[in-house]
């Protein structure tokens, strides 16, 4: 007899290729029901097959399948092995540093998302949840919705196909609990005590600064009452950090170009407009504006308690991506929503100060700030606060 | 051309329109069983007193340590609690919870001015849907930020003399601060029916035109909470509530999520 022909007989077309197919089966079906194989036949008890059932769906029956059928001598073909960019790595090892320390624990990294029975998906959190419907803020405009970031929306529950929350901040609903029992503030004024939302803070800060914060924590925001620690990382694991952060936002990485702090920048736009600078300080000095009334200046405190102070406008040229500084500043409620940084400039607003749009206005203040001079936070003699 | 700067060359005109449509769009508001307000003949009313029972602490100081020219320099009594020597207790928020339709809304401005660094009222209820003006009388500036879980919450910036409008599309009891000053804080009670009486500084309050009928009464006080009472109201008839309030236990029961 030819060999085909046996293989005929035995119900099997190709050596290599059947048998290949047939441990596929057979593994599939001892996963899916692994004392199967004891059905109909007589064996003494302590011969039986002894694997449990483990229950796994299709899914994790193939998963298993694809690994086990992956473990064979030699090298894995090209074509099957998870091939990750280097931004992926960096996503990755940036998760596992967030999880070795942690993080999650008391920051929050992401915002809940809502996906709706008519395919609308919902970026933001939930504020309050009702018996047939939910509040949500929107942390997102959304067009297909209608509706703007920072604004708070009734959902109801019918409405919504699926839900993830958002990841980390374990801690802050204990915070929570403590000031509005002690103190007896409403839960929404006390988030303010809760650690930052590290949400899309890439954005936010420069990567040099984060390196050095995650190696040396500095007291930023002085009314927390629960406190950075110093980990002491391993030089790798805060730059794995620091650059996870930057290519979760696609943001350049290690090194971003600042036009705001280079020769000429400044000079330029005294040119187009003489006294720019000047005019920018009046802005921030100006009763109606006032930074330093809440803000912490270097060595130049405010009036009030510490607890009530806000942080150091002079480390912001080191620390704050200018374009954040911008956007912060023309609606801090749709970067942090609950913040105490009230929106200032609207349109009409300071035009005797600095006549513009609100837009403009920004700018200015942002520009001063990436160029805070000397004199604006070093406490000189006897100048001090009006009155 | 009053808006635009010297200096760029670029106006942002379509910005100009946009400011503040969007809290006026409220398309997904979906409240159940709204109340419908119309003419009431021959209704009752609801009177009573509200007292604090057990120890009235003594008043607290707010320590103004912020912008002294316009605030002043003495310490202003906190209004968290305002008891009368007769144990009457004032700025409590009494209201029917559970009515339907009865009385129109009373029209007219309801306004929140901050005066030399104070909330004037300390409480002030508002009709969901009304337009609530946020005013600044002093000449420094304010923050009016906003607590709220249902209505957008607002955190802005007011100048000396200037003010905001604002619409509150929810029922709802929202905190008012002013950052700046954090001894500032007022009370926002967003009503969805027009029943709604606040205590004077006897601890009185009045709550007329109520079409005859069984209701829950709910009072509430920022610093001693809320409870409720039944009450039947007989056409032309008034009904006497009094409510006792007492400072509850601190720290006791942990909320847990
Ligand atoms: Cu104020």
């Amino acid at each position: 007899m030819k060999e085909h022909e046996i293989l005929h007989e035995l119900g099997l077309k190709h050596p290599t290729e059947n048998v290949a197919a047939t441990r596929r089966a057979w593994i599939e079906a001892k996963l899916t029901d692994p004392r199967q194989f004891d059905e109909g036949k007589y064996k003494k008890p302590s011969d039986r097959l002894i694997m449990p059932n483990f229950r796994l769906t299709e899914d994790e029956v193939e998963a298993l399948v694809t690994v086990l059928l992956g473990m064979r001598e030699g090298e894995m073909p090209e074509s099957y092995r998870f091939k990750t960019t280097e931004e992926q790595d960096s996503i990755y090892e940036g998760k596992r540093v967030v999880r070795k320390y942690n993080c999650t624990g008391c920051h929050q990294f992401s915002i809940d998302t809502l996906y709706l029975n008519d395919g609308i998906v919902l970026k933001g959190m939930v504020k309050l949840e009702e018996d047939e419907s939910l509040f949500f803020q929107l942390w997102e405009d959304n067009d297909s919705f209608g509706r703007k970031a920072g604004e708070t929306v009734q959902i109801e529950t019918a409405q919504i196909k699926e839900r993830v929350n958002a990841e980390g901040g374990d801690i802050s609903s204990f915070i929570i609990d403590y000031h509005v029992e002690v103190e007896g503030r409403v839960p929404e004024e006390a988030k303010v005590f809760t650690p930052p939302v590290l949400y899309k803070e890439g954005k936010k800060v420069q990567s040099k600064w984060v390196f050095d914060f995650l190696e040396q924590p500095v007291g930023l925001r002085p009314w927390l009452d629960v406190r950075m620690p110093t980990f002491t990382l391993p030089a790798e694991e805060a730059t794995s950090l620091t650059r996870y952060f930057s290519v979760l936002e696609s943001e350049e990485y290690p090194y971003e170009f600042i036009k705001e702090t280079k020769s000429g920048y400044i000079a330029k736009k005294e040119e187009e407009c003489p006294g720019y600078l000047a005019d920018a300080r009046k802005l921030f000095e100006s009763k109606d504006v006032n930074c330093a009334s809440c803000h912490v200046r270097g060595s130049i405190t405010p009036d009030g308690e510490p607890s009530e102070w806000a942080p150091d406008l002079s480390l912001a040229k080191e620390r704050l991506k200018p374009d954040w500084i911008k956007r912060w500043l023309l609606d801090p409620q749709l970067i942090q929503p609950g913040t105490k940084m009230p929106k200032l400039f609207r349109e009409g607003v300071f035009q005797d100060i600095f006549p513009g749009e609100p837009e403009e206005q920004a700018e200015a203040i942002k520009d001063l700030l990436m160029n805070l001079p000397d004199e604006m936070f070093v406490e000189d003699d006897a100048e001090t606060d009006d009155e | 051309m009053r808006y635009i700067n010297k200096c760029f060359a670029k106006s942002f005109l379509i910005a100009f329109v946009m400011v503040s449509l969007s809290f006026l769009a409220g398309t997904n508001n979906r409240t159940f069983a709204d109340y419908v307000g119309g003419d009431v003949s021959n209704g009752g009313s609801i009177s009573g007193v509200i007292k604090m029972v057990g120890d009235v602490p003594s008043a607290k100081m707010l320590n103004v340590d912020k912008d002294q020219g316009t605030c002043g320099h003495d310490a202003i009594p906190s209004e968290a609690l305002i008891v009368s020597h007769g144990s009457e207790l004032k700025n409590a928020v009494v209201s029917i919870t559970n009515i339907s339709k009865g009385k129109k809304f009373s029209e007219g401005k309801v306004a929140i001015d901050q005066k030399g660094c104070i909330f004037v009222p300390h409480v002030t209820l508002i009709p969901k849907g009304q337009s609530l003006d946020l005013l600044n009388s002093d000449d420094i500036m304010h923050n009016l930020h906003s607590y709220s879980m249902k209505n957008t919450a607002f955190n802005e910036g007011v100048t000396g003399g200037n003010a905001l409008s604002r619409i509150f599309e929810y029922p709802e009891t929202i905190k008012i601060t002013c950052d700046v000053h954090t001894w500032m804080t007022s009370w926002l009670i967003v009503q969805d029916n027009p029943y709604y009486s606040t205590s004077n500084e006897t601890g009185a309050y009045k709550i007329d035109n109520v079409p005859a009928g069984d209701y829950t009464l709910q009072v509430w006080h920022e610093s001693l909470g809320k409870t409720t009472k039944q009450v039947s109201v007989k056409a032309g008839e008034n009904s006497v509530v009094n409510f006792d309030l007492e400072m509850k236990a601190q720290g006791k029961k942990r909320r847990r999520r």
